[in-house]
């Protein structure tokens, strides 16, 4: 029904107004402070490890040796592909699953086993998991009802709750008369209503629409700042990552690839995995050699050379080395001009395809060697990439301080 | 939707449902129809029927007779709340064996699920006489059971369980355990694992979770299971011969005798009228019970 997901997105604008009400949700935080002063990381995850056995009889090892430190107030996002094992470490902190080896600490206590219903932490589910015999209102106040919490305060709490996620007055509804995104904000309320201070999302967003998702990223991030809690957020999703966190985990088999704040991994990725899996990319393997200008460079067949600066760390004169330019970093200038030699390194290319996304093209190319290069240029006056047709020899020019050396990569 | 077209579907739908219609017509309702009849009827000296209304072959067993030919006596209203007792703890005995194996089952890999409800289904392969026989050689003091009993030095002197309730009870549930297994399998077996993660994780015990969560989300399939166990354990007569013999006389049993054995049948028609009596009054208290959940869900939905 298109009606209710627009309202939902209204909604979802409207919410920052009702923030003030997030004051209720906040934890006792500071009650513990005396034992808890000297913590700076409220969660902390070391040497974890868990391995699972397939009903085939093989071991596989989803989490292999994860150490993580999550802050106070903190949003950090789980990012991998399916089978990276981010699931598996969310489960383990929230004590569905227990670790092999290694230990969790919430706020100073270890969890080592410490059941689910006993830990300090909540979880807002991939497909909600709300109850579908239960009323809303019963599904919001669960927790308090299984807390045998007073019914006049639990009542309270539950009005509460869906008042700050913008479904007031809906307690006696069922779960399934409500749409996707108001189901959602039901498994939100749910997980926020007994102010636990740590709260675990595992893909909530992956079953919206585009523009409800855009809508609670936003929102998400508002009542995580707002509540002063930690979010361990679990995607599959590089953009939501990169929209929402404060901090990025990026994981593979089992194990971190490399942490670092959105602008870390995008700009500095350390492995040509996270280059491939965070963003568009164009990764050239080869040789890097000092060319004696204070320069150094690739060369990647007959005459065409990537440029890039001097970095004294990285070990030269290696085979399979990697160097990333991003499709947006590679410009057209308008026809007849050049870019000065000093300041851009260039890449003589054939375009094959000219693909309009709306604000920028993305232009499909390819080097002499067949290897395809993709860049996305803004042409807003309608000049230079309008013209262009497959089959064309075009100049795409680079910044020198554009491509990145993945560092790791070419030493052996 | 046009007219047409409406007028149309209702047309197949009544083609489709005909043949069902029409076999429920004739080989459902028109005997249930001669045994109303039959029931309300005088028997025959020599079998048979007299057609008079006669309401006596009630009143022999709840309570008023003609007292010349006929005669109250409680011992048929005393088979009856036996024939209750025992088909009750059969359906208790079954849910205890199948609701834990359900959930057992329900998380075996998939081919061995499959195997294992093929196991459930394979009694069905053999006669049923030839099982309950089997159960007789089990039973009797110098049977299966007894014998590795005394071999194992448990007990000196032979148990004697034939003849008794208990196995009346026993081959009831052998017999009737795959009606409760499989509609309670098929309702774990939809239970979303992910409910009982968010039940725990919400801070509820184990406990909490199994009756919250778990107990109200796979009680149709108990209620459903408990019916179709309940209705032919009460009027079974084929168990109670064999493994009750005369000493458990079970309702089921003593329509038999009243049909074939005393050719009393409108006396036969009126006991059978008492258990399906019985049989709709559960029945009624089941579709209130479901009425009423539904009509909550509905009011939930206006509201």
């Amino acid at each position: 029904m298109p009606g209710a997901e627009s309202s939902d997105q209204l909604r979802a604008r409207e919410m920052s107004v009702q923030l003030q009400l997030v004051e209720a949700f906040k934890p006792a935080i500071d009650i513990q402070m005396t034992d808890s002063d000297n913590i700076d990381h409220f969660l902390e995850i070391r040497d974890a490890s868990k391995t699972f056995m397939t009903p085939e009889g093989e071991s596989f090892r989803a989490l292999d040796s994860i150490s993580l430190p999550v802050r106070n107030n903190e949003f950090v996002t789980l990012l991998g592909p399916s089978g990276c094992g981010k699931t598996t470490l969310l489960r383990t902190i929230s004590g569905l699953e227990e670790l092999d080896h290694g230990e969790i600490t919430i706020d100073g206590r270890s969890m080592i086993g410490i059941p689910p219903h006993r830990r300090p932490v909540n979880t807002v589910f991939q497909n909600y998991a709300l109850f579908p015999h239960l009323s809303v209102g019963d599904n919001v106040g669960y927790s308090l009802d299984v807390g045998r919490v007073a019914r006049a305060e639990r009542d309270d709490r539950v009005g509460q709750a869906l008042e700050l996620v913008g479904l007031e007055g809906m307690e006696r509804r069922r779960p399934r008369q409500l749409s996707g995104g108001q189901q959602q904000r039901v498994a939100l309320a749910r997980a926020i209503i007994s102010n636990p201070k740590l709260l675990l999302l595992d893909e909530p967003l992956s079953a919206l629409d585009r523009g409800l998702r855009q809508a609670m990223q936003i929102e998400l991030k508002n009542i995580q700042s707002e509540l002063g809690i930690s979010f361990v957020f679990v995607t599959h999703d590089q953009e939501e990552a990169l929209t929402m966190s404060d901090r990025v985990v990026v994981m593979r088999g089992g194990q971190i690839e490399q942490v670092g704040t959105p602008t870390e991994v995008y700009d500095h990725p350390s492995t040509t995995f996270v280059a491939e899996f965070i963003g568009e990319s164009n990764i050239f393997h080869g040789t890097v050699r000092r060319n004696g200008s204070g320069e150094m460079e690739m060369r990647l067949g007959e005459n065409q050379v990537v440029r890039l600066r001097e970095d004294a760390t990285h070990d030269i004169d290696v085979a399979d080395s990697s160097v990333l330019i991003r499709p947006e970093h590679l410009l057209v200038p308008d026809s007849g001009h050049d870019l000065e030699r000093e300041n851009y390194g260039a890449l003589d290319v054939t375009l094959r395809q000219t693909v309009f996304l709306g604000a920028d093209f993305q232009l499909i190319c390819e080097l002499a060697d067949g290897t395809t290069i993709k860049a996305i240029v803004r042409d807003t006056a309608r000049r230079n990439i309008s013209s262009l047709k497959p089959g064309d020899r075009v100049r795409l020019y680079y910044w020198l301080d554009s491509p990145y050396l993945i560092p790791g990569t070419g030493t052996q | 939707m046009s007219t047409s077209k409406r007028t149309r579907s209702r047309f197949q739908m009544t083609l489709l449902l005909a043949p069902t219609s029409l076999f429920l017509a004739v080989f459902f309702i028109a005997p249930l129809s001669i045994m109303v009849v039959y029931s309300f009827l005088e028997a025959g000296l020599y079998g048979g029927v007299e057609w008079n209304f006669y309401h006596h072959n009630f009143g022999r067993i709840l309570g008023w007779a003609d007292g010349t030919y006929e005669y109250f006596n409680p011992a048929y209203l005393w088979i009856f709340w036996r024939s209750v007792r025992m088909a009750l703890t059969t359906v208790l005995i079954c849910l205890v064996l199948c609701y834990p194996t359900a959930f057992w089952v329900s998380r075996l890999p998939d081919r061995w699920k499959t195997f294992f409800l093929f196991l459930i289904t394979l009694p069905f392969f053999a006669s049923l006489i030839v099982r309950l026989f089997a159960w007789v050689l089990i039973l009797r003091p110098s049977g299966f059971l007894n014998t590795v009993l005394e071999g194992l030095h448990l007990i000196s002197a032979p148990i004697d369980i034939m003849y008794t309730e208990a196995a009346v009870i026993i081959g009831l549930v052998y017999i009737l355990v795959p009606f409760m297994f499989l509609p309670i399998y098929a309702s774990v077996e939809k239970l979303n694992m992910s409910l009982v993660d968010a039940s725990g994780d919400l801070g509820a015990t184990k406990f909490q979770t199994f009756c919250r969560i778990i107990l109200p989300l796979t009680l149709p399939g108990v209620i459903g299971g408990s019916i179709i166990v309940f209705i032919p354990s009460l009027g079974n007569f084929v168990v109670p011969d064999l493994l009750g013999g005369a000493k458990v006389l079970m309702i089921g049993s003593l329509i038999e005798q009243q049909f074939l054995g005393a050719r009393n049948w409108p006396f036969g028609a009126a006991l059978s009228m008492m258990v399906m009596g019985t049989v709709l009054v559960f029945l009624f208290l089941y579709v209130r019970a479901l009425s009423r959940a539904e009509a909550l869900e509905e009011g939930a939905k206006s509201g």
